[in-house]
């Protein structure tokens, strides 16, 4: 291993090409050369060479080598950097030697930037046992969950760094954890074997969070690959959106399916070119950032038996090299944000995140049907996840689990306007079909904004009843009973007979008046009230009530029967001896109340109790009141209730 | 459609106002009123005969 030669503390040759190497941070364990990328060991007893590395991989990285910034109020330099590889591709980690003697690392990955600290060891979950949505405590650092399981190689480094690594191609063992607000954690195993892991900790951070100084910074991303890619296929030039990230690209002329990681870009299989709402490269702005189509796809998964299906466009922002997505089933819409793991504390029934609680909405296998476009993860037909979502329209939480990894995102629902209005406003909406889990209900806000209103009338019929009731004064009038006689005309001084050729000759008719009574208040209700002895009969009361004064005359109606026997199920009764009804608003005066009964001749002479009070209280007007209050909000409510159970209907947690 | 149903609930409640205080009944507000020869007649209203084939025009 030996071969650099040590000149003093800070300054030696290298031992590949005998090139000046300097130290120039303290804290740096390992040079690279920049001439023959001989890799040189600081040790206690001198310099020592560990071998070549290979040559820095174009990331397409902002980040570069020398650049001088400032984080927390400390400033720092980047006097390295190594690149890893992994399944999902390469992703760099720059070493920061800051000037208060610190070292930590600032990880570039996807527009992302994560800047850790080696902390102290602490006990931890095994390797074997750090599953993807584990949650694991560290202590003193909170809470932290298990967002994925990285098997990466160490492919290159450039410039300083300040500890040693396996440059032989050895595979390390990497588990990343996240906590809240953005705080995670690198937990490294080394080769796999490690039972106390190398532990990092720290946070994401927004690049001008890094303050990197202005001038030898670059405002733009540099080009990965500088490069022309051509189709393996069918050599047609291809344009990739984001060339440093892209790990599967689609030819739009021949429809093959390319692996991005490998040059020339190998051929995976043939697609189905599909039929886009957007196409490749289309152009749309969600909260005010530019994003460009990158790629598309089809997924569905199956619940009880119906298979449902959505499409996805990957959406590329490159201002900051980050990704979003447009989801789309049944020409309904929702902007997809992916989250922190960390920030989603989730149980059986639900998620919560921000404060906000999502309900589980369905937990189902994920299976991608089509892929089209340019995706920077290794995307492929027929891959599945499990996908668990959460909803409390109109925004949802989304995780996506597999064996190796979990990702959580945030969903939130867009009208198609909103959708067509961010490509520019070109066509027509197609207007959406049946309800989605996102969509918000447009019934629940006007039911819960009349519930108020509706309790405030409530309120104030019931105000009004008392009112009445305190009013109403509920006087009887007149309580008469009346014996009638077949063809006689009962009351004042004398009983006379009625002429006989009205009669029907099967009825037997007679007619009472009554004294002359007082109805001290006017404008009430008069109840009217009949009960009778008829026993298996009947007798018609036509009733007037007669004011003498003015010769208002105010008719009505009621009948009164009975009857009863004995059939084959034993003794029955049909009881209607007692009959009801109601005059309208009666001016007070003096009044005659006069009746005429009929009743069937075979029938003996029925005696009629017959009762009037002025002022009753109407309990069935309160009740009809209410019950009209209540429609509006009740009608909301059932159209509320039939809206979400349409929703729930898709759920796979509704059965 | 709040305001529209608390257009709905006034409108509700003047009308139960109006029929509370009014003593009103749906159905049994039929009014007559006796010719002003029956009145002063002699037997006048009371008689049978005015019932039922005199201004009241039988059942």
């Amino acid at each position: 291993m030996s071969g650099a030669v040590a000149l003093n503390d800070r300054v030696a040759k290298c031992g590949g090409c005998g090139a000046e190497l300097v130290f120039a941070v303290g804290s740096s364990r390992l040079k690279v050369c920049e001439y023959c990328r001989y890799v040189s060991v600081r040790t206690p007893q001198g310099v020592e060479g560990l071998g070549a590395v290979a040559e820095v991989v174009p990331t397409g990285a902002r980040l570069s080598q020398g650049l001088r910034g400032v984080y927390e109020g400390v400033g720092f330099r980047l006097a390295g950097r190594t690149q890893l590889q992994w399944a999902q591709g390469v992703w760099d980690e720059w070493y920061a030697a800051f000037d208060d003697g610190r070292w930590g690392w600032i990880a570039e990955a996807q527009g992302r930037y994560y800047v850790s600290f080696r902390v102290i060891p602490r006990q931890v979950p095994p390797l074997a046992a750090m599953r993807p949505g584990r949650v694991v405590w560290l202590h003193g650092l909170g809470r932290y969950v298990v967002t994925d399981h990285r098997v990466a190689t160490y492919v290159s480094a450039s410039g300083e760094l300040p500890e040693s690594f396996p440059i032989d191609g050895s595979q390390v063992h990497l588990v990343d954890l996240s906590g809240q607000d953005g705080a995670f954690a690198t937990l490294d195993f080394g080769d796999g074997s490690e039972e106390a892991p190398t532990i990092f900790n720290g946070r994401e951070v927004k690049l001008e969070a890094l303050r990197i100084e202005s001038g030898s910074f670059p405002t733009a991303r540099p080009a990965a690959k500088s490069r022309e890619l051509t189709c393996s296929r069918c050599s047609a030039p291809l344009q990739l959106f984001n060339p440093a990230e892209a790990q599967r690209v689609t030819c739009t002329h021949c429809g093959s399916l390319l692996d991005a990681t490998e040059e020339p870009l190998r051929f995976l299989e043939k697609l189905r070119t599909p039929k886009l709402r957007w196409p490749l490269g289309s152009e749309a702005t969600f909260e005010g950032v530019t994003y460009r189509v990158a790629g598309w796809m089809e997924r569905d998964c199956n619940v009880y038996g119906e298979t449902y299906s959505w499409q996805e466009y990957l959406l590329y922002a490159p201002k900051d090299a980050s990704y979003r997505y447009l989801l789309m089933s049944d020409d309904h819409w929702s902007f997809v944000t992916p989250l922190a793991a960390g920030d989603v504390e989730s149980g059986y029934d639900g998620a919560t995140w921000r404060g906000q609680t999502f309900r589980r909405f369905s937990r189902v296998q994920a299976r991608v049907r089509q892929v089209w476009g340019e995706f920077p993860w290794a995307v492929a037909k027929g891959e599945t996840v499990q996908a668990i979502d959460y909803i409390a329209p109109p925004e949802g939480l989304s995780e996506e689990r597999s064996a190796t990894e979990i990702n959580w995102s945030h969903a939130r629902y867009l009208t198609p306007q909103e959708v067509w209005a961010a490509f520019g406003g070109k066509g027509t909406p197609r207007q959406p079909s049946g309800v989605a889990p996102l969509q918000p209900n447009p019934w629940a806000k006007s039911a819960k904004a009349m519930v108020w209103t509706s309790m405030v009338a409530c309120a104030v019929a019931v105000l009004m009843f008392t009112v009445f009731i305190a009013r109403a004064g509920g006087r009887m009038v007149l309580n008469q009973q009346v014996t009638y006689a077949a063809g006689k005309m009962l009351g004042g001084d004398e009983t006379l007979d009625l002429p006989s050729s009205v009669a029907d000759p099967n009825q037997s008719v007679s007619v009472a008046f009554s004294e002359p009574f007082t109805i001290e208040q006017g404008r009430r209700n008069l109840r009217v009230e009949i009960d009778s002895n008829v026993d298996n009969g009947w007798v018609w009361v036509s009733g007037a009530l007669v004011e003498e004064a003015t010769g208002e005359v105010r008719p009505f109606g009621l009948e009164s029967s009975y009857y009863s026997g004995r059939d084959a199920d034993g003794e029955w009764w049909e009881i209607n001896t007692r009959a009801r009804t109601y005059l309208s608003s009666v001016p007070a005066g003096s009044w005659v109340l006069r009746t005429e009964a009929v009743w069937p001749r075979k029938q003996r002479a029925p005696q009629v109790t017959l009762k009037l009070t002025s002022g009753v209280v109407r309990v069935t007007h309160f009740f009809f009141v209410v019950f009209l209050l209540l429609l509006g909000p009740a009608f909301f409510f059932i159209r509320s209730g039939m809206f979400e159970q349409a929703r729930w209907e898709q759920s796979s947690e509704s059965e | 459609m709040r305001l529209l149903y608390t257009a709905f609930a006034i409108a509700v409640l003047l009308g139960y106002g109006a029929v509370g205080f009014n003593g009103y009944e749906l159905g049994g507000g039929e009014k007559k009123e006796l010719p002003q020869n029956a009145r002063q007649a002699s037997g006048g209203w009371r008689s049978f005969h005015f019932w039922h084939v005199g201004y009241m025009g039988g059942k």
